[in-house]
């Protein structure tokens, strides 16, 4: 890490391929943000070069805006962090008229993660973004609470997740990807529900549920009690989730949950993962997403590995 | 959201990368430096002093802003920690961060020794009298009161120091749990000779709520001098107090809203101040925002 280097770029070393096939999205390397860790780009756009990524991944976006939760939002766990942000954002018209139009400026593929209370909600949000040339392809984030059905997350649900995944597929040809979440008992089962209904991807895990309480207040940490987990702490969950998921369905999956260095997203290639997201590091190392690049084609030049690709789902168990 | 800069005089437009401020100065970007402890040592009861080479930092850092800082490369701990600039050189190269020792990251921080490294993110935010000034003039305060709680004088000590420099007469209010926790007071005094001390136990000066000076002070607010800034920093309970004394006298009042960061650039949406344009960014929109934007009763 040095000082003068404004935008960094990642160090390929000649001869390394890092070209891969996300369920039609092409990126040149497997490395994306993870959706909500990155804004749209433009703040990190200081610190790194937006267009080395495999991929952008935007925020979530609604149809209408949402406000998210009340502070705080956030706190340090050992080895991660809690979070309940609540998925603040402008809503999907601020998106299409502020975001676009900042992003047309860069030749990445950008993958919108969508948000929603209720499956109208996913679709009205997608049948938006189908009008913009500049989306390519969508991750579809079925953890947040359906309102139809009591609160409990899309995500958990097979038939839940089968039937958003069905009304979005309906919509686009665009590579689709369904964000899974870690609270469930078996996440194959999810897996194989939206893979069924049409799913061209799946990206797992998003943040794990955990609680935090300051002892001398007798209170929760967080203003609200249930928060999300992220960061190296959810690391070993995330693995195990990619790989029982690579068993169980045959569409590429994109991997994430504590990833920090490039060693730490070839484990997730070896556990089945054809790409990977980096979010939180992101908040220790700005220029984290480009050293995990690197970090993985020094591991591809230093054991002989010409192409990426080579890796997925090599871990021999 | 943050659209909508409104009509409100002191609102500029959100942040975006690299894009103008809009305020006729241009941003500079915050960039990732590596910085060398020079020194670090005790100052007050549990407050150190940290003086960091960091060149690009030190030359754009402007009062109010802060550093984002990283003190280990170990991935037991995933947060930076925000810090105010209380002194930067540019001629030299380096900035000064005073700090309490209060949990697991200060504490790790008053361990380290002169030649350690660590990196920073800097310049960050918004700073004193950073935004745009009413009716797009440059606003020179005449007379200023200064409200620092706590440690909330780290970001106060260099505005004081450059309010003194432009001829405005500076009155600076202290508060502290007690006389040895009163940190930075050469400093202050050689701006305002006659500080005016509030401690919680009474071991110096008013014994009770600082707001309790602040109020004196402002009551002594005379048509013919009288205050035409009010700059605060401190804990919460005291920043919504001081505010609701100053709000509604004509003074141009800013506050320095402390909230827990993730990322520090503005992505993540952790640090969100409610504001009369909705919930908005302390990293990048603040840490400063004018006493009049900012929802009290929903802090
Ligand atoms: C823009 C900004 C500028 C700051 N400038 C300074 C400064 O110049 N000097 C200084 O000493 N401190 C400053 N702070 C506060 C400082 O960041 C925290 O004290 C520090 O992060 C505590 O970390 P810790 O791990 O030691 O304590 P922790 O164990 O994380 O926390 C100890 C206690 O402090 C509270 N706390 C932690 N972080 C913050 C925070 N960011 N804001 C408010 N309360 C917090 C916690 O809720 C807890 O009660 C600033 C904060 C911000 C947002
Ligand atoms: C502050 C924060 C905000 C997040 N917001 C979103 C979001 O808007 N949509 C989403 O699908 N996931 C969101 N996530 C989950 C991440 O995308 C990711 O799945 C999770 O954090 C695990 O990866 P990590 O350990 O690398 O952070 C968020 C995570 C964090 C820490
Ligand atoms: S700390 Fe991330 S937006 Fe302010």
């Amino acid at each position: 890490m040095s000082s003068d280097v404004r935008r960094a770029v990642p160090v390929i070393p000649a001869g390394v391929e890092l070209a891969v096939d996300l369920g039609g999205l092409k990126m040149r390397n497997p490395v994306t943000d993870a959706s909500g860790t990155f804004g749209c780009g433009e703040e990190y756009g200081d610190f790194i070069d937006l267009d080395a990524l495999g991929a952008l991944t935007a925020k979530g976006v609604s149809p209408a805006p949402w406000t998210g939760n009340a502070a705080p939002r956030i706190c340090e766990t050992p080895s991660g962090m809690l979070n309940c942000i609540g998925l603040q954002n402008p809503g999907m018209e601020y998106f299409c008229t502020h975001k676009l139009p900042w992003l047309a400026s860069y030749g990445v593929p950008l993958i919108v993660n969508v948000v929603g209370h209720a499956l109208s909600e996913y679709t009205t949000v997608i049948e938006r973004l189908e009008r913009e040339t500049r989306v390519d392809a969508y991750e579809v984030n079925i953890s947040c609470p359906n309102v139809d059905a009591g609160g409990m997350a899309m995500g958990t649900d097979p038939a839940c997740a089968a039937a958003v995944t069905r009304a979005c597929r309906a919509l686009t040809s665009r590579p689709l990807i369904v964000k899974l979440t870690p609270n469930v008992t078996n996440v194959a089962d999810i897996a194989r529900a939206v893979e069924a209904a049409g799913a061209d991807a799946v990206s797992l895990i998003n943040t794990v549920q955990g609680m935090a309480i300051d002892a001398h207040r007798r209170r929760s940490r967080l203003s609200r009690p249930v928060a999300g987990l992220s960061g190296p702490a959810i690391k070993p969950i995330a693995l195990r989730m990619v790989w029982q998921v690579s068993k169980a369905v045959g569409i590429p999956l994109l991997g994430m949950g504590g990833i920090v260095t490039g060693e730490d997203a070839v484990e997730f290639l070896l556990a089945g993962a054809t790409a990977v997201s980096v979010g939180t590091a992101n908040f220790m190392n700005p220029r984290a997403t480009i050293d995990v690049i690197s970090g993985i084609a020094a591991f591809c030049a230093d054991e002989g590995v010409r192409d990426v690709n080579e890796l997925i789902g090599g871990v021999q168990c | 959201m943050d659209e909508n800069p409104s009509d409100d005089p002191y609102v500029c437009e959100p942040l975006h990368g690299s894009h103008p401020r809009g305020d006729g100065t241009d941003r500079v970007p915050p960039a990732l430096e590596d910085a060398n402890v020079l020194s670090n040592e005790p100052v007050a009861d549990d407050v150190w002093l940290m003086r960091l080479s960091a060149p690009r930092t030190a030359a754009t850092a402007r009062p109010g802003q802060f550093a984002h800082v990283r003190l280990s490369q170990e991935r037991d701990s995933v947060l930076r920690v925000p810090l105010s600039f209380f002194a930067a050189t540019p001629s030299e190269g380096t900035i000064s961060l005073l700090y309490q020792v209060l949990g697991a990251s200060t504490r790790l921080m008053s361990q380290m020794r002169r030649g350690e490294a660590c990196d920073l993110i800097g310049p960050i935010g918004r700073g004193w009298l950073d935004r745009r000034a009413p009716a797009a003039t440059i606003f020179e305060p005449r007379r200023a009161i200064l409200v620092a709680g706590g440690l909330g004088v780290a970001p106060l000590a260099t505005l004081a120091e450059n309010l003194a420099a432009t001829g405005c007469r500076v009155d600076v209010v202290v508060g502290a749990r007690t006389t040895s926790r009163i940190a930075a007071r050469e400093r202050l005094e050689t701006v305002c000779p006659d500080l005016s001390i509030a401690t919680d136990d009474g071991s110096e000066g008013y014994h009770g709520l600082i707001t309790h000076l602040v109020s004196e002070r402002l009551a002594t607010h005379v048509p013919e001098d009288p205050y035409d800034y009010c700059a605060i920093c401190g804990p919460a309970p005291m920043e919504v107090a001081a505010a609701h004394l100053v709000q509604g006298t004509g003074i141009y009042a800013e506050v320095s809203t402390e909230r827990l960061m993730a990322c520090g650039v503005g992505a993540c949406l952790s640090c969100v101040v409610p504001t009369t344009r909705g919930l908005v960014r302390s990293c990048v929109e603040g840490p400063v925002f004018s006493v009049e934007e900012v929802v009290w009763d929903e802090l």
